[in-house]
């Protein structure tokens, strides 16, 4: 054996499961917010990892090329969303006035308070936890381009070609996602504590 | 006193400088991930001057953006329900 192939990695797909599976199911669950959609992917990424063993070099480690294949499947599971037709009604609350003299100016009740300092602070942990939720709230097209542009910094080229979106949607699905997560974090965490 | 034609001449400067809020938060959240053309930026910053709200959603936005990237780094830790994992472990073990 050389010392290249010594330092190569290998697969033990009996201990995926224990070894990777919290893991991937982590990084699943903060990409899709729905546990069990998270789980499913984790299964069939393990599926596809064993039937593709053979394709596995040793250059990376286990654990890097499982979340390899689970990131394609994450990407899989935005577009199948994305393109279904019930998403081109995603509903969406446009929190500005709409023609008249006040058009494209914040409504009220919508419009930004301020954000307590002393709450930003000490409440970290929670505003995590309350923008999770908010981005699980996110409608599947807007979903799953902020993800993609955002949580895995993917081009807008190939996000666009993914999601079957023009450049020009992708920046309005970006600019409603933004409007939407500031109005929910400031509902769910200022408002309500 | 201005005439007719500087007033109207006025009024189409200004609707081509001055930015909506739709149109001015459209740039906040541009700008978090690309960079702004100068034009861009230059009416981005005059709506801000006059605008306290936009200003508030300009700073949220980038209280937001900086949660997000700790998020995209560290997913925070989940468990696999003990039965989903002898689930995948027989779909695995079968194959196998």
């Amino acid at each position: 054996m050389t010392t290249e192939e010594k330092h190569k990695h290998s697969l033990d797909p009996t201990r995926w499961v224990k070894e990777h599976g919290d893991y991937l199911f982590s990084y699943a669950l903060s990409r899709i917010s729905k546990k069990e959609v998270a789980e499913d992917l984790v299964q069939e990424s393990l599926l596809s990892a064993y039937q593709a063993r053979d394709k596995f070099r040793g250059g990376s480690s286990e654990r890097t090329w499982l979340i390899s294949i689970l990131k394609r499947k994450v990407i899989d599971y935005y577009r199948k969303q994305s393109r279904n037709p019930e998403s081109l009604t995603d509903p969406f609350m446009i929190p500005f006035h709409q023609g008249g003299a006040a058009d494209g100016t914040w409504i009220s009740e919508h419009a930004p308070a301020s954000w307590d300092e002393e709450i930003l602070q000490d409440d970290e942990g929670v505003l995590m936890e309350v923008l999770q939720y908010c981005i699980s709230l996110l409608a599947p097209k807007m979903a799953a381009t902020f993800s993609m542009k955002t949580l895995d910094d993917i081009s807008t080229e190939d996000i666009c070609k993914e999601l079957g979106i023009s450049e020009s949607n992708l920046w309005v699905l970006l600019h409603r996602a933004r409007l939407q997560l500031r109005e929910c974090v400031e509902n769910k965490w200022f408002k309500e504590l | 006193m201005m005439n007719e034609k500087t007033k109207i001449w006025m009024n189409k400067a200004m609707h081509s400088v001055m930015l909506s809020c739709d149109r001015a938060t459209f740039f906040i959240t541009k700008k978090e991930y690309v960079k702004l053309s100068c034009k861009e930026n230059l009416q981005l910053k005059m709506h801000l001057m006059g605008c306290k709200l936009c200003r508030s959603f300009n700073e949220q936005n980038a209280i937001l953006s900086e949660k997000i990237e700790t998020l995209k780094h560290d997913s925070p830790p989940a468990e696999l329900s003990s039965e989903k994992k002898v689930e995948i472990q027989e779909t695995l073990d079968k194959t196998i």
